[in-house]
């Protein structure tokens, strides 16, 4: 059965490749040739189907155990405990992002309002608001060096604000790139000359900060790309994209070539998120699901979910170890599942409006999470010691 | 070139592009089942690893252990006093 399939493909591809080459000729444009990519499109479809069906079994090959046969023999977790520490007040619209400086301390975030603040979680001061010239400021982010912060939204724009105590990081604001539709997502990939951009043009691109240049652009969605995350693996050339196509794929940042695709969500995908030990991907989804993507089974192995939960997720996190994750949910909720059992721990209450973003801090003391209630509020685990 | 984009309609080159589109999509799918896999069970077994490996450093799961490790240490918010034994550690006051 294998062996008569890969026949068929060799066929096929000689069939296909003869047959695709013709057009690439351009030259011997003759109108005879009208009626052959009529065929070879029906040809290259059914190679199409064929492979895709392939790829299926190649998929289920290696399903051999179930993620929940493994997790078995796991402790179960008892509820968390984590408690809300700070409140951040002073949006004056839906927040809509957030993101961690490196230095554990500072968090930056964007509005609906067209604001973005730099705040010090510390003491919940805020040292910067930097206004933009249009509404809903979809994404933010802050430079590993933590002295720049980028933003971007529906003016299509990807912008860098230098953040100094001397202020008015306004006046020193410079435009990187620009997009055919709204900037949904943005990071710093390791360094501050670089920024890696998500948009409602179904692309992303890798943009340098110094030259405001275009240095690579990942074409493959159908649909609006809604969340990126880059890999944490060492190497860390790959990224993660999702959207409203329903698919992740996993990007080479040098080659701009996808490499990975992942379908399961019955919805758009919200957010995804790469796990600690860059082996596995978490996507959530207006299907009120999350899914668990492991990168080397290349498949699908746990989907969080529950017959009680009606609501999108709108973002995703995982503590540092991997073993918990959170989600933002539409009703106002943030919902904590042990990762590996595939259950959920406990609801934090709070938000009185959609959680929009969750982000663990970079040492995973704390997790700020963002809501349309036009706050943010920092949440830290409490436990042994402090109990007692 | 315009002449000979002129001899086709604008369907043939819908035609042609498709083609094009359909072309690329095999690539992809050729490099997509060409890539190595591994077993779910090893899978799973890595990421358990994994975090079996880093749950100490899990304070969001496993809480803090000394009341050092909390950057957010709970005090009477505004308090001016609390601020500064906050920065204590900074400067290498680690037992307070």
């Amino acid at each position: 059965m294998a062996s008569d399939g890969d026949h068929q493909s060799q066929a096929t591809t000689s069939g296909t490749s003869t047959t695709i080459q013709q057009p690439g000729n351009g030259s011997g444009v003759g109108c005879g040739e009208t009626d052959k990519p009529n065929d070879s499109i029906d040809d290259l479809r059914k190679e199409i189907e064929r492979l895709k069906s392939r790829l299926e079994e190649e998929r289920k090959k290696l399903n051999d155990v179930s993620f929940a046969q493994v997790a078995q023999r796991l402790e179960i977790l008892g509820s968390l405990n984590i408690k809300q520490r700070r409140v951040l007040k002073g949006h004056q619209g839906k927040v809509l992002c957030s993101d961690w400086s490196l230095d554990k301390r500072h968090i930056v975030s964007s509005s609906q309002d067209g604001k973005m603040i730099i705040w010090d979680a510390f003491t919940t001061n805020k040292e910067h608001a930097i206004s933009m010239p249009t509404t809903w400021v979809m994404s933010c982010a802050y430079a590993p060096s933590g002295t720049m912060v980028a933003c971007g939204g529906l003016d299509n724009k990807i912008t860098v604000f230098p953040l100094s105590i001397e202020d008015d990081a306004q006046a020193k604001k410079k435009h990187v790139g620009t997009h055919t539709s709204y900037m949904s997502c943005c990071l710093f990939p390791g360094t501050d000359q670089q920024i890696l951009t998500g948009s409602g043009d179904s692309t992303c691109s890798l943009w340098d900060v110094e030259c405001s240049t275009l240095i690579q652009n990942f074409h493959g969605h159908l649909g609006d790309v809604m969340s990126i995350d880059l890999s944490p693996s060492e190497t860390g050339n790959t990224f993660v994209s999702a959207g409203c196509d329903r698919q992740a794929l996993i990007w080479d940042l040098r080659t701009g070539h996808s490499v990975q695709s992942f379908e399961g969500h019955e919805s758009d995908i919200n957010s995804v998120k790469y796990h600690p030990s860059g082996d596995a991907i978490v996507t959530g989804s207006d299907d009120a699901s999350c899914r668990l993507f492991d990168l080397r089974a290349d498949r699908e192995v746990a989907v969080y979910s529950k017959e009680s939960i009606l609501f999108g997720v709108n973002s995703v996190d995982f503590s540092v170890s991997g073993r918990i994750l959170f989600a933002g949910y539409n009703d106002y909720t943030v919902h904590i599942w042990d990762a590996l059992k595939c259950q959920r721990l406990c609801i934090l209450y709070g938000h009185e409006n959609r959680v929009t973003c969750i982000k663990v801090s970079p040492d995973g003391t704390a997790l700020s999470t963002g809501s349309w209630d036009f706050s943010l509020r920092v949440n830290m685990g409490l436990k042994s010691f402090i109990d007692s | 070139m315009s002449q000979t984009s002129s001899h086709f309609s604008a369907l043939e080159r819908q035609r042609l592009r498709e083609i094009e589109e359909e072309k690329q999509n095999i690539k992809q799918l050729r490099r997509e089942v060409a890539i190595r896999r591994i077993k779910v069970s090893k899978a799973v077994e890595d990421l358990k690893k994994y975090t079996e490996a880093h749950e100490q450093k899990d304070y969001l799961w496993k809480g803090f252990k000394s009341i050092r490790e909390n950057p957010f240490r709970e005090r009477p918010r505004y308090d001016i006093c609390g601020c500064l034994l906050s920065m204590l550690p900074f400067f290498g006051y680690n037992d307070l």
